[in-house]
């Protein structure tokens, strides 16, 4: 990118002002050097520029004079991609403007040219003045933004490791470094300290075990001993106790030992007089009583034994007379039961009576109306079987007359042929499913519609014309191979335009290229060393003179030398020249033949084009190729539409063979059933069809009713002889039996039979009833017989009933009976008696045997007597066992072996002092009891401590973990230190590398730096400090300085070497862009400023270099160092 | 039925197990208490199988110990033994004489501690007399043989005699009541119950002479699932014997051959394939991995160790019961390094590292983090190992690269 043109029309002071910057001729380098006193307006030009390139800030210092809306700067710009005439406006939007006709640009037209620089980017690195240079320069220096980055980058691969070794280093940092509180090791030392605290406080130590051992041991003696003296305490006490309590049985003993003084001494009597005294007392008292008794009894019962009188005779009958007994109720039951079963028997044989009369035969008994079972039965059956003949009969006659009215009317016809008919019928239902007609309209329907459409789609053809083969059989390519050819000429075309542009744009260069060259003097190496020799020999001459006319000579000499050089030089420079014209001659070439290819393509695809065209007759000439594929789209279609229209005509001739097919079918069957057809028209044979169905449908059903009359008739004869059967069976059975001829119809037997069955179910009842009555009179009058003659032979008064005999008889009897008894009950009473008696005065003997033994032994007779002394002796007995016992327990109370002494001890024992004592005793024991409990408590709190310490494993779980953390950190400090030690192994060896390789940044720096020094510093080279790299100027005489160390004008010195590295090393990767400064110099001194002047030179023969400046001097110390350099005064505008 | 009993040593209760492994809290819940766990499965072995005794030949702790809950717990344990009516036969051994706490164990009173003297104690079964002799240590060290103190055997009995020595001396060991297994087999007696070595060793002969080892191990240096030894005495007097796994976790080191493999998933299949055939008869198997070979893989894995370690922890932990403790690298292959890189690492190597200000970086470093290192720790560092530099130089190489 170049700036031709920079016009301030409105900006700053400035209204309509322009600088132009004519290209240098040549290979002269592009620089520009922009002169204006103070004041002049260097500042605003140099803003103005920017201000084109990227807009108008909203806040511009340049709107005193013009008015924000009327500010308005232009410039010409040439790039790679082309010249640009802009202008630029302030505001927010639409800012850019083609300067012709000010139309809007869009920002992209310069960020092209610009390469994608923006305004930052831009004024750091190719727009410069003191302060943009000072900053700009400190931050390369700290290796920020892409210069900064060029420079410390040694070379590319190992660009990215300083970052890493950074990760590496921070990440060893964060484990362990050695200035610093913060990291994970510090964590696990922490986490040591709080495991050894924590183990502290769970863990029991021997030592604090051996203290609670000792505590309870002490526990425990303090407690044996409270409960020895408690135990001594309380064997004194119960001692006391026993002595006090055995006091009230001593007094026991002692009135126990005065009452056996007074009973007789004991001795020991048989067992069993003591017990047996009160029995025999009783025994004696008893037998006083009963005997006297038992005496009177017997005597009674003699005497009445003496009055009693029997009664023989009756008792002979007894047994006879209990066998009547039994007979009598029943007797006495049938004689009354015997006038009710007479009146029974007279009311059924009245019923047989009234019904005989009902039969209205007179004469005739009940027993000859009754019918034999056989006959009975018989006319039953035949009055059932009457009933359902009358009814079959009836039926039979109706079902007749109903089919008879059916057949009325109908034609007497014969039916049709049935084979025949057979294979009619389904044909005439095929046809009609296929619906053949309708079929054949839609056909020639589509027929029509398919041929007008061909006629249209042919139509559409025009111009061409011809067959639907002819149309098929054109040779056409398909459309998508004739849109590749229509892309194929839009690219040729498009190739062979760009050729001739290129062409005219680099005829026009290689013309003026030539121009220049042959404009050029050349100068000869032989009138250069001429020139030199005759300076060199006027130089002689003048130091040998030192005139003035040998000074002006050798100035001459000067001249002409100085001439010839400068000449020479310039032929160097349009040698390079002539070499650039060359290679554009050899592009021009190139451009010529690309036109000449593109152009024959063109023509020859055009020709291609117009072939296909005449193929359809057409003269192809300016045809379009589209054109052509919408006519091929249009054959499609047409070859389409006589395919469709071939289609239906197929199907049209399908359907009419199908028809005639039909009609054939049909005229064959009809003809078949004799009815041929004049015309085979497939619709009348239709139509006569169907009606030759339905007559023979009609005959069918004729037939199938004639047949169903005759067996109607056939039923009515059947029914007719079966009744007559009936009446010949009817009238035998009458005749058999008194019912007789004439016989009488159903009905009337039905009663007379009903009546008949009655008769029979009666007579048995009848006859049962007048046996019984007969029975029972036998009955009785055998027993009146029996009872008379008994009477008689007890001699009592006769009696004709049986009622009034009957208790006689039994009165007797039973009188009879009791004098018996009652002789037998006292007989057995007088033996009892006497048995009683003899029994008590074997008693009596036996007691006087049993107690004369003690009464020899106490000397008296007297029972009584004698139980009073045996009664004395027990108690003496008793109460000397008691006092041994009581003597024992004693003893036993008193634990003592020998009790004689203790009980003595215990008489002669003063009670109220052992009372005194058993008081004072127990206090000391509840003191004791106290002091017990106390020691007691003690042992148990002590053992229970001990008990407590528990035996859980929580320590040593806590010593595990300080273990594995212990474990931990010395892998981790081992894996720490292996990979500390390699990254100190890369830091250093990176750092080695860095000083082997410089990147060609730092080269192109280098060597800026000694062009600007000119030579005092002879180098640049890098060194790590810190976690960076900074950068040392190395002098001439080999010494090193960093570069914060140098003075202010050399460190300038220093950056504008960056900048210009910089540029030159961006100037080899993208495309170059105006380099401007704004009096940068200012602390250079003018060797320096020189030595700037042709640094900014060298860079102005990659692009164009543009320097303002406010000192006149600097003009001429720039022409001095590049001769070529354009001087702008802006004094001028 | 016979005279049947539990023989066992070197339980060193409540010693802390060393494993990186631990760090795993779940790992840590299940076996930081491993040495009870395992002293607790013998003492539930004893009950089940209903035997006559339990020999303990000395180590009943650290000689360190002074924690009074690890000597009530091992009471604690005993009684159980005394409540099933099951005796226990202690002898002290060298760490037990240096501990504290040994002193002040009040063991039931159907434990019998031997004195520093020589005893013998007769117990009867059926027919079946056992004498059993033992000898505690009086001082940490015996630098002499025990044996010709210990009583003579006993007519008429089965002798069994328990001994705390290194018989002969064993590596790692100083000589504890040395002696000579010739000695031991011509000694009479028919069972010696030795203690002392973390080793299981069983030697025949004349007399049987049982090193039962260490049940619970506490490190990779004592490998493999611990145990006691069961013997059966019968009627006739003949002694058979087997071990019996107590241990509730056990150290392996694993390695595995990566040689081929091109797959971050192939190695992790690989590694669990090695694991799951290192398995042992104990609940847990605590692995110390070690990859060896040529693999494609060694760049990534000397980059991404980490990442692999801890990949393998987690999957080991899914297995169940497996327990990756460290993962070491041990590969074959030199990745070569290639461009600015390379040029760099040749100059690490021929220059750097030879070079004095390298070591004089590196010491001082070295320096600065052994006195922060905790008192433990302070000799960890003193030397280091060049392997491990070098692989630490490749690490960052490669993770430069990685970078890069």
């Amino acid at each position: 990118m170049r700036l031709e043109r920079l016009g301030l029309m409105r900006y700053g002071h400035f209204t309509d002002a322009a600088v132009t910057f004519p290209r240098p001729a040549g290979t002269a380098p592009d620089l520009h050097v922009i002169y204006g006193p103070n004041e002049a307006g260097k500042s605003t030009l140099f803003s103005a520029w920017l201000d084109l390139l990227f807009g108008i800030p909203t806040r511009t210092a340049y709107n005193f004079l013009h008015d924000n809306r009327a500010l308005r700067i232009e410039a010409d710009i040439s790039s790679a991609s082309g010249a640009l005439a802009l202008a630029r406006l302030k505001g927010n939007t639409n800012t850019l403007l083609d300067r012709a006709t000010d139309a809007p640009l869009p920002e992209a037209a310069l960020g092209a040219a610009l390469g994608g620089l923006d305004r930052d980017a831009y004024t750091t690195m190719f727009s410069l003045d003191d302060d943009t240079l000072e900053s700009g320069g400190e931050s390369i220096l700290d290796s920020k933004g892409d210069l900064g980055q060029l420079l410390f980058s040694a070379s590319a691969g190992l660009a990215d490791l300083s970052e890493a070794l950074r990760a590496l280093h921070e990440e060893g940092a964060a484990w362990f470094r050695p200035t610093g509180r913060k990291f994970q090791l510090s964590a696990h030392k922490t986490r040591l300290a709080e495991l050894v605290a924590e183990r502290k406080a769970v863990d029991l130590q021997v030592s604090a075990w051996r203290k609670l051992s000792q505590t309870r041991a002490q526990a425990e003696a303090s407690y044996l001993a409270a409960r020895a003296r408690r135990s001594e305490t309380q064997t004194r006490a119960e001692q006391l106790r026993r002595d006090l309590d055995a006091l009230p049985m001593l007094q026991r003993l002692n009135a126990l030992q005065a009452r056996l003084a007074e009973l007789p001494e004991p001795q020991p009597l048989p067992a069993d007089w003591g017990s047996a005294l009160t029995d025999w007392m009783r025994e004696e008292a008893e037998l006083a009583a009963l005997l006297p008794e038992a005496r009177r009894a017997q005597a009674e019962c003699a005497r009445a034994l003496d009055t009693l009188k029997d009664d023989p005779e009756a008792l002979a009958l007894l047994p006879r007379l209990e066998g009547l007994e039994g007979q009598f109720g029943a007797i006495a039951r049938q004689q009354a039961d015997l006038p009710k079963r007479r009146e029974e028997l007279a009311e059924l044989q009245d019923q047989m009576t009234r019904l005989v009369d009902r039969l209205e035969r007179p004469g005739l008994t009940p027993a000859d109306a009754i019918l034999a079972p056989t006959i009975a039965q018989g006319l039953a059956d035949l009055i059932e079987a009457d009933a359902v003949l009358r009814s079959a009969e009836a039926i039979a006659q109706q079902e007749m007359d109903k089919a008879q009215r059916a057949l009325q009317d109908r034609p007497d016809t014969p039916p049709l042929e049935g084979a025949a008919l057979a294979r009619l019928a389904p044909l005439v239902e095929d046809l009609r499913r296929a619906d053949l007609l309708r079929h054949s309209a839609d056909a020639a329907e589509k027929l029509e519609a398919a041929q007008a459409a061909r006629a249209q789609a042919f139509a559409a053809l025009a111009p061409w014309q011809g067959t639907a083969a002819d149309l098929a059989a054109l040779d056409l390519p398909s459309p998508d191979s004739l849109r590749a050819l229509d892309g194929t000429l839009t690219q040729a075309m498009q190739d062979a335009r760009a050729a001739q542009g290129e062409c005219d744009r680099l005829q026009e260069l290689v013309a003026r290229l030539r121009a220049d060259t042959c404009a050029a003097q050349p100068v000869s190496a032989a009138e250069a060393a001429a020139a030199r020799t005759a300076r060199d020999a006027a130089w002689t001459a003048h130091l040998g003179d030192l005139t003035r006319q040998s000074a002006e000579a050798f100035a001459a000499a000067l001249q002409a030398d100085d001439a010839v050089s400068a000449a020479r030089l310039e032929q160097a420079g349009l040698a390079e020249r002539l070499r650039v014209v060359a290679q554009e001659h050899a592009a021009l070439d190139l451009a010529l033949a690309r036109n000449v290819a593109a152009s024959q393509q063109v023509a020859q695809v055009q020709a291609q084009v117009s072939a296909h065209w005449a193929l359809l007759g057409v003269k192809g000439q300016g045809r379009h190729i589209a054109d052509l594929i919408d006519w091929l789209a249009r054959r499609d279609r047409a070859l389409e539409a006589q395919a469709r229209l071939h289609e239906c005509t197929a199907a049209q001739r399908a359907l009419a063979d199908r028809l005639g097919g039909a009609a054939k079918s049909l005229g064959a069957a009809l003809a078949a059933l004799g009815r041929p057809l004049p015309s085979a028209d497939y619709a009348t044979s239709l139509a006569e069809a169907e009606a030759l169905l339905a007559t023979a449908e009609v005959l069918r059903q004729t037939a199938r009713l004639r047949a169903d009359m005759d067996a109607r008739a056939l039923a009515v004869t059947q029914a007719q002889q079966a009744r007559a059967d009936w009446q010949k069976d009817w009238d035998r059975l009458c005749a058999a039996t008194w019912i007789g001829t004439p016989a009488p119809t159903a009905r009337d037997m039905r009663a007379r039979l009903a009546i008949v069955a009655e008769l029979d179910r009666l007579a048995p009842q009848a006859d049962t009833m007048m046996r019984r009555i007969a029975r029972i009179e036998e009955d009785i009058d055998s027993f009146t017989a029996t009872l008379t003659q008994l009477a008689q032979t007890l001699n009592l008064p006769p009696a004709p009933q049986i009622d009034s005999l009957w208790p006689q008889l039994r009165q007797r009897l039973k009188q009879a009976q009791a004098t018996q008894d009652e002789r037998a009950r006292l007989q057995t009473e007088r033996a009892g008696a006497q048995e009683r008696l003899d029994a008590l005065a074997l008693r009596h003997e036996r007691l006087h045997a049993a107690i004369a033994p003690l009464q020899a032994h106490f000397g008296t007779d007297s029972l009584a007597e004698i139980a009073r002394q045996i009664d004395a002796i027990a108690r003496a007995t008793e109460l000397s066992a008691e006092y041994a016992s009581l003597h024992h327990d004693l003893a036993a109370h008193l634990r003592a072996s020998d009790p004689v002494p203790e009980i003595a001890r215990l008489g002669a024992l003063d009670v109220d002092q052992a009372r005194a004592e058993a008081e004072t005793l127990a206090a000391t024991l509840a003191a004791q009891d106290d002091a017990l409990r106390t020691a007691y408590a003690d042992l148990a709190e002590a053992e229970k401590a001990l008990e407590g310490t528990g035996h859980d494993g929580a320590a040593a779980r806590l010593e595990a973990e300080r273990q594995t953390l212990l474990l931990q950190i010395e892998d981790e400090a081992a894996q720490f230190m292996a990979r500390q030690a390699g990254v100190i192994a890369v830091e250093q060896a990176l750092r080695l590398y860095r000083d082997t390789h410089r990147s060609t940044m730092m080269a192109r720096a280098a060597d800026a730096f000694a062009l600007l020094t000119a030579g005092r510093y002879t180098g640049l080279s890098t060194q790590p400090d810190g976690r960076g790299e900074i950068l040392i100027a190395q002098q001439a005489g080999g010494a090193t300085k960093p570069v914060d160390t140098l003075s202010k004008g050399t460190r300038f010195q220093l950056y504008l070497a960056l900048r210009a590295a910089g540029y030159l090393e961006l100037a080899t990767t993208r495309p170059c862009v105006p380099f401007i400064a704004d009096d940068i110099m200012e602390t250079f001194d003018d060797t320096r400023a020189e030595a700037a002047f042709r640094l900014l030179a060298q860079m102005a023969g990659h692009g164009q270099v543009i320097y303002l400046t406010h000192h006149a001097h600097l003009c001429e110390i720039a022409r001095k160092a590049c001769p070529d350099v354009q001087l702008h005064d802006l004094r001028a505008l | 039925m016979g005279f049947r009993f539990i023989h066992t040593a070197d339980l060193h209760l409540d010693s802390p197990l060393r494993s990186l492994a631990l760090r795993d809290p779940d790992l840590a819940e299940l076996i930081a208490d491993a040495s009870r766990l395992s002293f607790r499965k013998i003492i539930d072995l004893c009950l089940s199988e209903q035997v006559d005794a339990l020999l303990i030949s000395g180590d009943l702790y650290d000689g360190s110990q002074t924690s009074m809950k690890t000597a009530r717990f091992l009471a604690a344990e005993l009684v159980r033994l005394d409540r099933a009516g099951i005796r226990a036969f202690i002898i002290r051994g060298n760490h037990d004489a240096m501990s504290q706490i040994s002193r002040e164990l009040t063991p039931p009173p159907s434990t019998h501690v031997f004195e520093g003297r020589a005893g013998v104690e007769i117990m009867t079964k059926g027919a079946q007399r056992v004498a059993i002799h033992g000898l505690s240590f009086r001082d940490p060290h015996a630098p002499e043989s025990l044996l010709p103190k210990y009583r003579p055997p006993e007519a008429d009995a089965i002798n069994i005699g328990l001994m705390h020595t290194s018989l002969n001396g064993a590596a790692g060991h100083d000589p504890y009541a040395p002696c000579a297994l010739s000695e031991l087999q011509a000694s009479g007696f028919d069972y010696w119950a030795l203690g002392h070595i973390h080793k299981r060793a069983e030697y025949s002969g004349a007399a049987h002479v049982v090193m039962p080892g260490i049940p619970q191990g506490r490190d990779i240096g004592e490998p493999g699932a611990g145990s006691v030894t069961l013997v059966q005495i019968d009627d006739a007097g003949q002694i058979t014997y087997r071990a019996r796994v107590v241990a509730v976790a056990g150290f392996a080191p694993v390695t595995v051959d990566v040689t081929g493999l091109e797959e971050w998933r192939a190695l992790h299949r690989a590694i669990e394939g090695a694991l799951d055939a290192a398995r042992l008869p104990c609940p847990h198997l605590v692995a110390r991995l070690r990859l060896v070979g040529d693999t494609p893989l060694a760049q990534r894995l000397l980059r991404d160790r980490d990442l692999a370690e801890a990949e393998a922890q987690e999957n080991a932990k899914a297995m169940g019961g497996v327990w990756v403790e460290k993962l070491v690298l041990d590969l074959s292959a030199r990745a070569p390094v290639a461009g600015a890189l390379g040029a760099l690492a040749g100059l690490i190597e021929g220059d750097i590292l030879p070079s004095p200000a390298y070591a004089q970086a590196v010491e001082s470093l070295r320096q600065d983090l052994e006195s922060a290192l905790p008192p433990e720790l302070r000799n960890a560092i003193k030397t280091l190992e060049p392997a491990a530099l070098d692989a630490g130089l490749r690490e960052v190489l490669a993770r430069l690269r990685g970078q890069g």
